[in-house]
């Protein structure tokens, strides 16, 4: 970039409110195209003032996540949230009865609501999702989950793909995640959980949760997750190790949109890009397939790594428009 | 780790700079230069006091800041950032051709901000919610409903608009203008907020 094209920016604060619009529009998720993304990341090309705001922004308003942190506290200033909002309805509900003298009309209003929500992102997408009881749940690329529950129990069910639950413990109200004939019951805790075809894994970070079979057969047991413990489940059983403290960051590095590797095979290193990118890497030849990969790496930056594997490793790499093939 | 911003997967990361270095500046702008706003901000307002340019100064430091780090990223961030932040201030002297008494008296009194420790991390993460809870309150009424809804009850812009009963344009508005609003009162004032408590 050249500096001297860079000072010729707009003014401070029309740039602050155009990376506003863009974050905006970015994070709802909804109408956001294929197109609206390259328009962005031309935009960011620009400048790096454009860059340095955007970034500014983003950050603040990742951190306001927090502020599901304090519901209760947030609705006592006079804010809508959910309690709240339940007066007009409940006045509205003694106008009925007062008319019909119908106790089972208003009673609808007093049971807590049993809505299931399906959240989802694209490949290469990434989604926090906060649910009113302060947990929160952030979905990595290519996932699917559903919410739903009642005054007793809060049911998530993995659909597919990876997700981070982070879960607010409530000894009253159970808090359930159902992924691949898996269920796991938190006992206050932090985990991943990674659905892919055939295989689950939960990786639990804190506090503790137990894993069980949804159909109680004779063989299978629950088993009790404690911090650094990964249990992957498959048709044949449920295996448990214990993993350090760095494959833990590993496997959570995808919140930060980073792959880091460790001596990874280069063949589970292309399947891990070919989870957030649609233009596949492809790893031919034993050898190849089996070399150590350490490094961090941009999850959704796939020619970046196609560069360093040709130029650091030495390895042949050919690029096609939908993949890219490398061998020795 | 539960310390830090969660970054969010952007577009943004890809046109950063060289490759993986690109994410690295980017965990880089957010630990180490944005934590030093508030430090900035106060500093460029008792140097200038009463400019209107202080946000130019402040977008142009980071931008310098930024292109050196390209480079390198410097480690510590802070003396490089306030001696690019005095160079700034003393071309602008120069082309103004004021050299205010301020300016000078600051510039000197910084070596001592510089040197201040910087706060222990848990006191961040403990100030952190209150201060976001501050700046929730500080927002006008509409723009804090609409902020409430997406962060709080995670609706979409759609959704929003429904239930208040206002176009998705107006939604949009009103959470950009949150955003800008709360990333000011989150990296500046630090000290108006501890002693409004």
């Amino acid at each position: 970039m050249d500096p001297m094209r860079e000072c010729e920016t707009a003014a401070p604060a029309d740039i602050e409110a155009r990376a506003a619009d863009w974050l905006i529009r970015r994070r709802d998720g909804a109408g956001w195209r294929e197109a609206d993304r390259l328009a962005l990341d031309a935009w960011l090309a620009e400048s790096s003032a454009h860059l340095m705001a955007y970034w500014r922004l983003e950050t603040a308003w990742s951190r306001a996540d927090r502020l599901n942190a304090l519901p209760k506290q947030v609705s006592a200033n006079g804010l809508p949230a959910r309690g709240r909002r339940l007066f007009p309805r409940l006045a509205r509900t003694v106008a009925v009865l007062a008319l019909f003298g119908g106790a089972l009309a208003g009673a609808r209003y007093f049971l807590p609501r049993v809505n299931a929500v399906t959240y989802q992102t694209g490949i290469g997408g990434h989604r926090i999702v906060a649910l009113a009881d302060g947990s929160k749940i952030e979905l990595n690329t290519d996932t699917a989950l559903r919410v739903s529950g009642d005054a007793r129990q809060q049911n998530v069910s993995l659909e597919k793909g990876e997700a981070y639950f982070q879960i607010r413990h409530n000894p009253s109200r159970q808090f359930v995640v159902v992924a691949g004939g898996q269920r796991i019951v938190d006992l206050g805790t932090k985990f991943v959980v990674r659905d892919d075809i055939n295989r689950v894994q939960v990786s639990l970070v804190e506090g503790s949760a137990r894993l069980e079979p949804l159909n109680d057969s004779a063989t299978a047991r629950p088993v009790l997750l404690r911090p650094g413990d990964v249990a992957v489940a498959t048709e044949h059983g449920v295996s448990l190790s214990r993993q350090p403290q760095a494959m833990m960051v590993s496997a959570l590095s995808w919140r930060r949109d980073l792959l880091i590797f460790n001596n990874t095979p280069l063949a589970q290193v292309a399947e891990e890009f070919n989870r957030y990118n649609k233009r596949k890497l492809v790893v031919m030849g034993d050898d190849a397939r089996s070399m150590g990969v350490g490094g961090n790496f941009q999850a959704d930056n796939v020619a970046v790594f196609a560069r360093v594997a040709q130029g650091v490793l030495g390895l042949h790499v050919e690029s096609h428009s939908g993949e890219i093939v490398i061998s020795r | 780790m539960a310390d830090r911003p969660d970054i969010d997967g952007d577009a943004a990361l890809r046109t950063a700079g060289e490759g993986a270095n690109a994410a690295e500046l980017k965990l880089w702008f957010v630990d180490e230069v944005l934590p030093l706003e508030a430090m900035l901000l106060q500093f460029l307002r008792r140097s200038i006091a009463g400019a209107a340019d202080v946000e130019d100064i402040r977008q142009d430091v980071y931008m310098r800041l930024y292109q050196a780090a390209r480079r390198q990223i410097p480690k510590p961030t802070k003396p490089l950032l306030f001696k690019i932040a005095r160079d700034l201030l003393v071309d602008r002297a120069r082309r103004q051709q004021i050299v205010s008494i301020e300016a000078i008296e600051s510039i000197e009194a910084l070596n001592f901000a510089i040197d201040e420790p910087a706060p222990d991390r848990t006191v961040i993460a403990r100030e952190e919610l209150r201060r976001l809870q501050i700046a929730l309150d500080r927002l006008p009424p509409r723009l804090r409903q609409a902020v409430i809804m997406r962060k709080i009850e995670c609706l979409s812009t759609r959704e929003i608009g429904m239930r208040l009963g206002i176009a998705d344009k107006t939604v949009e508005k009103h959470l950009t203008e949150g955003v800008r609003a709360l990333a000011n009162i989150l990296y500046r004032e630090t000290t108006e907020l501890r002693s409004n408590s």
